[in-house]
């Protein structure tokens, strides 16, 4: 036995000893779909050259080819059985009955955040960490809940505080940023979000046959992270919508993935911030883009947004077809708030550019809150109606729950009708379908098929952070 | 997506779930009783080679969870169940397959933080933070007859069995790999 044997033995043991049989996680076996005692088309996993494990236990049938229209309304169907699948898992609502008949355009792949910690520190004798939201991502089917890819920021980048996703389901936007530690003076050190260190952005592309090609993205203009950058991708992902303060100026940007072509609009000394809501930015024909205009200053250039709540939220419908010079122009709309709610927020705009749908909260004594979501008028910014009341009572963050609310809405069929939302519900933030002002929690077919995909999903919703179509 | 016979099948076991029991139900919950049991016995050191493996504790556990229901689909097909555990390591083996191709176009960084304090890296140890990114390092064929012979320590038959080739393969696999390990680590040093 070399030395380096013995070294290669001795090291490994250590690597893997911080995982105890305590920390791991219950297992999670499949339904009756998956029963052993079932036909199978598939040999056995060791009759086929112990190919066992990782891949499903399916052949790929012969017949794929002409089923593939066939695959695309099964989906839908799995989809929908899924929201009465996980309805009382996540203490959802009754399901829907039936199939909702725009559904069937929802994006054949979701992205969304996974925690983790950057690193840990030992000071007399307890260990601290700092966990990041956007540690990795976790790439999955909608219809079957597959893993397809996780993927990791590039060293020394630690955290993607940024992701988009193209309305084709097919074409992603990371942007990843770096936090580093610092000495704070006594125990524990602090791990902060470095601001200056110019953000890194990287492309994700999802072939039909199901592959994943990564790459850097290079934009125009090097962001970092103090310049509070939002991207949307257009709804066929040719085209990447960036909004980011330079200076006094809030800067929007319309970028062509495949020529590099830019057109900017600029507004100097602006008294508003630019965001862009993901894929509710862009109206379903790729000409719209809504810009809203978050309250607050950047003067002087390197002080924070200030921002406070107010009783309105102004919003731009900017034309992209217009020439990239000058401010951004186009129909500004003033949202407000309906009665005893503050004013919405991540505004979407529905695919057909008719309605606009926005979450409004309002605090409450006691720490709890509540709200709903409005639809407006995209002509005139005219209040519709409010659907979707939820009330999160007690303290924003129940103790070992994590979490707070987050309504949001991450898709929509194209007249707005049919929308994929986060609602709060029972402290939970429930992903469902919201249909003719009804929820239902959906889930089921895609979950992830693992407890811990299943634990990592949930916690990307309790705690908010992003998950995109 | 899913393919249609995924979906199809799905369907068909739902609707035979809405009627009586059946006898494969039996089945199924022996099955059940017998994957749950082997995973209490086996899970840890299974992870734990995945994690060495992948580097990634969630993708490990992803893997594993995986394994597991692999073997409850296979249970009644199985003609052999005294041998599981084989059957569950050539699993995490295969699962982890895959994810290391993925590493190989996403960059992925090591399980040890990029930018440690003094003190956590005199905690971690220079030296096994050496080791471990030398072996991410290696070729996966290579890191993985590493990992079954010195973090497993299978003897050199049951490596070949797990990998999936002959023993002579095994031993130059393993020269090959100690070699280039060597390699690294010397001019890491």
């Amino acid at each position: 036995m070399s030395a380096l044997e013995d070294r290669l033995r001795r090291d490994l043991r250590a690597e893997s000893g911080h995982i105890t049989l305590d920390s791991l996680p219950d297992l999670r076996l499949p339904g009756p779909a998956a029963h052993p005692a079932g036909h199978s088309r598939r040999a056995a996993p060791w009759r086929r050259g112990l190919r066992a494990g990782g891949a499903p236990l399916r052949a790929r049938p012969p017949w794929l080819a002409w089923a593939k229209p066939l695959t695309a309304a099964a989906a839908v169907i799995a989809v929908i059985a899924g929201a009465l699948a996980l309805s009382h898992v996540i203490g959802g609502q009754p399901p829907v009955v039936g199939i909702p008949p725009d559904y069937s355009s929802a994006p054949p792949y979701y992205v969304y955040g996974v925690q983790g910690d950057i690193y840990h520190y030992v000071s007399h004798g307890t260990q601290y960490s700092f966990g990041v939201p956007g540690r990795y991502l976790k790439v999955r089917a909608t219809s079957t809940g597959k893993l397809l890819a996780t993927v990791s920021p590039p060293k020394p980048y630690n955290d993607f505080s940024i992701l988009t996703g193209a309305a084709n389901g097919r074409v992603f936007v990371f942007g990843a940023m770096r936090y580093w530690q610092r000495n704070a003076g006594p125990s524990p050190r602090l791990a902060v979000r470095n601001q200056r260190t110019p953000m890194v952005f990287l492309l994700l592309r999802i072939t039909a046959g199901g592959h994943v090609q990564l790459s850097t993205l290079s934009l125009p203009e090097t962001l970092t992270p103090q310049q509070w950058p939002s991207v949307a991708l257009s709804p066929d992902g040719t085209r990447l919508a960036v909004a980011f303060h330079r200076g006094t100026s809030a800067v929007v940007q319309v970028i062509t993935l495949g020529s590099g072509q830019v057109r900017t609009w600029a507004q100097p000394r602006a008294s508003w911030h630019p965001s862009l809501a993901g894929q509710g930015a862009w109206s379903g024909n790729g000409r719209t883009l809504l810009v809203g205009e978050e309250p607050g200053t950047f003067f002087p250039p390197t002080g924070p947004v200030m921002r406070h709540p107010m009783p309105t939220s102004r919003v731009l419908l900017l034309d992209t077809n217009a020439p990239g010079a000058g401010p951004p122009t186009g129909q500004v709309l003033v949202l407000h708030a309906p009665a005893g709610k503050l004013a919405p927020t991540a505004v979407f705009l529905a695919p057909d550019g008719v309605t606009l749908i926005g979450t409004v909260p309002t605090d409450q004594p006691g720490g709890s809150s509540a709200g709903a979501l409005a639809v407006y008028s995209a002509r005139t910014g005219s209040l519709l109606r409010t659907l979707a009341a939820w009330q999160w009572p007690g303290v924003s963050i129940p103790p070992g729950r994590g979490g707070y609310p987050r309504p949001q809405v991450a898709w929509s069929n194209v007249t707005g009708s049919q929308l994929i939302v986060l609602q709060p519900r029972n402290k939970l933030n429930v992903l469902g379908v919201l249909s003719n002002g009804s929820f239902a929690g959906m889930g089921g077919a895609m979950l992830p098929g693992s407890a811990a995909g299943y634990r990592e999903l949930q916690y990307a919703l309790r705690s908010g952070f992003q998950m995109t179509w | 997506m899913a393919r249609p016979g995924d979906l199809l099948r799905a369907a068909r076991d739902d609707a035979v779930a809405a009627g009586a029991a059946r006898p494969e139900d039996d089945a199924r919950a022996d099955a059940s009783q017998a994957v749950t049991a082997l995973y209490r016995s086996h899970a840890l050191g299974l992870t734990r080679l995945a994690f060495i493996m992948l580097g990634d504790r969630q993708a490990a556990e992803d893997v594993v969870q995986e394994a597991f229901c692999g073997l409850y689909r296979a249970w009644n097909r199985l003609p052999d169940h005294g041998n599981v555990h084989g059957y569950l390591r050539v699993s995490v083996l295969n699962g982890c397959r895959p994810a290391l191709r993925r590493a190989k176009r996403i960059p992925r960084p090591l399980a040890v933080p990029a930018v440690a304090s003094a003190e956590a890296e005199a905690l971690a140890g220079e030296e096994q933070r050496a080791t471990v990114a030398a072996l991410r390092r290696l070729p996966p064929r290579q890191r993985e007859a590493l990992v079954l012979r010195y973090f497993a320590d299978l003897p050199e038959y049951e490596t070949a069995l797990a990998m999936g080739v002959s023993r002579g393969t095994v031993k130059s696999t393993t020269a090959r790999a100690l070699a280039a390990l060597g390699r690294i680590l010397r001019e890491d040093q």
